[in-house]
């Protein structure tokens, strides 16, 4: 077959070459032998670039090798060098602890996900967000809504709640967890409200507010601040009802058996530091995330459960930083767990950022880099005695120079002599004497070396 | 790779044998790497120093993520690049120009012929962007595969690549003369000189 036949399109130059290297695939790698076995052109291609590389490779024994005095050179500068920089051995842990993390963040999503689907098989028709009310009236007010941001207040909550206040809405709890059985006996799929709305001895709602909100209604603000006032009733022991702020939208499956009935205290153990009103204080709960629960929504009716949210809010800023014990749970009590990144910012200690001021006189550029020091003004001239001999100056002397962060010279190496060590010596004692612009690395000074050349003028 | 870590952290730990390990398997190349960027001999030998002392002090910062090779040949770029920067090319000092070659005092003729076609290539060499030059010193005089090459200047494979038939299609521009007239023989067994073994 002629030279000039194509049986295909021609390779491009890349693949040319790579084939010429040995890094095409070896499947592109016959496709371009077939090729080349007809393709004039990209043969001479192949040819000219294996020439090339002949000659790059055959021209490249420049004049001074690798010498045995060279590696002696380096080898005894190796007793001057610096202790080299160990290894960092935290570097395959960071990769372990990498993983780690990785996995474990792995697993706390698969196990939200388990528990929120063991919690949608449980409690079907728990729902945990505002619902409309023709939606809840027509599903007995189990109907699930997607959860409001657990950490955003939503001013359509807030007007919900006044809505729902009023009597012209339903409400559902946005996070409800642990929601004790009174005995051992199957978990029942009973709407929310009826859980919340049963009377206990530490409800401190008064009876006109249950009738108030009615006890027909599916889901009523007034369960809700029900169940608001009892989760906020601190123990005897002197909880903070901080410990039960209501601000998560975990659910707690726990099917452990309910915790002894506390005794009934309605009085906070600890006076509330300062109780703001209850407008201010659904704002502050609104921050909190929790706007659904906003106090400010509160009429004047339901006084009692308002002061309670009151008191609430005001003693978990008041008594932010004092965690004890929860008092234990009553039957049919709501508990509301933190949230973990709340607890994570109430364990970890404040971050700071440490910053290094410069040292005295040092020279900080904003935002320049700088790859090595740069000297500053002109070389300081050598001290010589009036009878040196110039003539003994055969050579450029030559200086390694360390310059520090600061500018200033930490240490003089003479790199080739001058000839004359008398010069020599005077040029070291003159550099010393230079201020440098230090190198600049990641906009920080940073010690680094220059070279500095001294040429006798005479 | 493992042999790479365990001769890093001897390094690391101190171990003056295992530096005189590291400077037997590296010391040629990466002289020979810096003669490339370093005109004068003398020169080369002080930057190959610097090189082989910034290697003993920073062998803690090997991860042994690549090669000890790549790693090797990028921190030695980078002081060559670093000493360019700082020093422009100089000529020639008098008495590194006459140091002689040891081949020229065995063949003289081979040598001066050799001498010209390296001089013509350092020249053509010379005329590449400093991008094409790095990765054709890297590839084909310090046998770097295309993937270490773009590990040691920290660019993709397919850069390094185009870069290279860019470079080559240059030095073609460049040599031609020298590239074409020489060869003979079957162009196709050439071209495919493994379906010829």
């Amino acid at each position: 077959m002629s030279e000039n036949v194509r049986t295909e399109g021609h390779f491009s130059g890349e693949d040319l070459k790579a084939f010429c290297d040995g890094e095409l695939p070896w499947s592109r790698r016959l496709i371009l032998r077939r090729h080349l076995a007809h393709c004039a052109d990209c043969r001479q291609e192949v040819l000219t670039m294996r020439q090339l590389h002949h000659d790059l490779v055959r021209t490249d024994s420049l004049p001074g090798a690798f010498s045995p005095a060279l590696r002696a050179r380096i080898l005894a500068e190796l007793d001057q060098a610096a202790v080299p920089v160990p290894a960092q051995a935290g570097r395959p842990q960071n990769h372990l602890l990498r993983y780690g993390i990785a996995a474990a963040v792995a697993a706390n999503a698969l196990l939200v996900f388990v528990v929120s689907r063991s919690a949608l098989v449980q409690q079907p028709r728990q729902g945990n967000a505002p619902v409309s009310a023709p939606l809840a009236a027509k599903s007995g007010g189990r109907v699930m809504a997607p959860a409001p941001h657990p950490t955003r207040p939503r001013l359509a909550d807030a007007a919900k709640s006044r809505v729902a206040a009023s009597g012209g809405g339903t409400y559902a709890r946005p996070s409800i967890v642990n929601m004790p059985k009174p005995d051992a006996q199957p978990q029942k799929v009973e709407p929310i409200t009826r859980r919340a709305a049963a009377p206990t001895a530490q409800s401190s709602l008064p009876a006109n507010a249950e009738t108030e909100t009615g006890p027909a209604r599916s889901t009523s603000l007034g369960t809700e601040q029900n169940s608001l006032a009892e989760q906020v009733t601190p123990g005897p022991t002197g909880g903070s009802p901080s410990a039960k702020r209501p601000e998560t939208a975990h659910l707690n499956l726990s099917s452990a058996p309910p915790p002894p009935p506390a005794p009934p205290s309605l009085v906070p153990a600890a006076p509330l530091a300062a109780p703001a009103p209850p407008a201010v204080v659904g704002g502050a709960h609104a921050d909190r995330g929790a706007g659904n629960f906003s106090g400010g929504g509160f009429p004047g009716g339901g006084g009692g459960a308002a002061g309670n949210a009151n008191g609430v809010v005001a003693s978990s800023a008041a008594a932010r930083p004092v965690a004890p014990p929860a008092p234990p749970l009553e039957p049919g009590q709501l508990q509301f767990a933190p949230l973990k990144q709340d607890v994570a910012a109430r364990k970890a200690p404040p971050v700071r950022l440490k910053a290094t001021p410069p040292a005295a006189g040092a020279i900080v550029f904003g935002a320049m880099e700088r790859a090595t020091p740069e000297l500053i003004g002109t070389l300081p001239p050598p001290e010589l005695p009036p009878d040196f001999d110039h003539a003994r100056v055969k050579s450029p002397c030559v200086l390694t120079v360390e310059v520090a962060a600061d500018g200033h010279v930490s240490g003089v190496r003479l790199k080739r002599s001058s000839g004359s060590a008398t010069y020599d010596e005077a040029c070291q004692a003159a550099i010393r004497r230079a201020l440098f612009q230090p190198a600049i690395k990641d906009h920080t000074p940073r010690v680094d070396t220059t070279e500095v050349r001294y040429t006798d003028p005479s | 790779m493992q042999n790479d870590k365990r001769l890093a952290a001897r390094v690391a730990r101190g171990d003056r044998r295992a530096f005189e390990e590291l400077v037997d398997a590296y010391g040629p190349r990466v002289h020979r790497l810096v003669r490339r960027y370093v005109d004068a001999p003398s020169d080369a030998e002080d930057v190959t120093q610097e090189i082989f002392l910034e290697l003993y002090r920073s062998i803690g910062s090997f991860r042994g993520d690549s090669a000890l090779a790549t790693w090797v040949h990028r921190v030695a770029l980078n002081r060559c690049l670093k000493h360019q920067q700082r020093r422009p090319p100089t000529a020639v000092p008098y008495e590194d120009a006459l140091r002689t070659h040891p081949d020229e005092a065995t063949d003289p003729a081979h040598s001066a012929t050799r001498r010209e076609l390296g001089d013509r290539v350092h020249a053509a060499l010379g005329c590449l962007s400093p991008e094409h030059r790095d990765v054709v010193i890297l590839h084909e005089m310090q046998e770097l595969t295309y993937q270490e090459c773009a590990q040691v200047l920290q660019i993709p494979v397919g850069t390094v690549k185009s870069r290279l038939f860019n470079a080559f299609r240059r030095l073609r521009d460049q040599l031609g003369a020298y590239v074409l007239s020489d060869g003979g023989g079957d162009p196709v067994a050439r071209a495919l000189p493994e379906t010829t073994a």
